[in-house]
């Protein structure tokens, strides 16, 4: 991970707060993706822009 | 409130930290990477929407620019993952394999990412 993204995560994150936070957290004790969590994480991607 | 943003800023560091120097496979890294950046990309969406998209607060030319660089930024984790689950698929089964493809798809990401947050910071700027 570069230096960057974690400067910028870590700017972004303490503006949003906790929640964001403790979902940071979750990922980091996930090993190995499998194929589910990969489906799960292309579907927040693909999200509209102005979806709830 | 910027105590406690502080004490976030300080455990999330130190949370990276650990995650940095702990063993774990190039596939698992990627995709924490990854998942860290949907997630951050995505708080970030929903701020802009409810606290200024929603409200009315966001003219027209910021949300067309927005629209973009969302786009952009789609196209640019959906690639990312690509590559990444490709190098997941060719590792697993014994086939060789670099890092090469995954490693400009984070760096293409990263700049998409940086360009889409600062768009969605304008909002609500004079």
């Amino acid at each position: 991970m570069s230096t960057e993204l974690i400067t910028l995560i870590l700017t972004i994150l303490v503006k949003y707060g906790p929640e964001a936070y403790m979902q940071v957290v979750t990922l980091l004790q996930k090993t190995e993706p499998t194929a589910q969590d990969w489906a799960a994480l292309t579907a927040t991607v693909n999200k509209g822009l102005h979806d709830k | 409130m910027k105590i406690v943003n502080k004490r976030i800023a300080m455990v999330l560091a130190v949370s990276l930290m650990l995650y940095a120097v702990a063993c774990s496979t190039f596939t698992s890294n990627a995709y924490k990477t990854l998942s860290i950046t949907t997630t951050t990309v995505d708080t970030a969406r929903q701020v802009y929407n409810n606290e200024f998209y929603n409200q009315g607060k966001v003219s027209p030319e910021l949300d067309a620019k927005v629209a973009v660089a969302y786009k952009d930024y789609q196209k640019a984790m959906n690639v990312a993952i690509s590559a990444v689950r490709t190098y997941q698929l060719m590792h697993d089964q014994g086939l060789p394999v670099t890092t090469d493809s995954v490693t400009l798809a984070l760096a293409n990401l990263s700049s998409a990412v940086t360009d889409l947050i600062t768009l969605f910071n304008k909002a609500g700027q004079p």
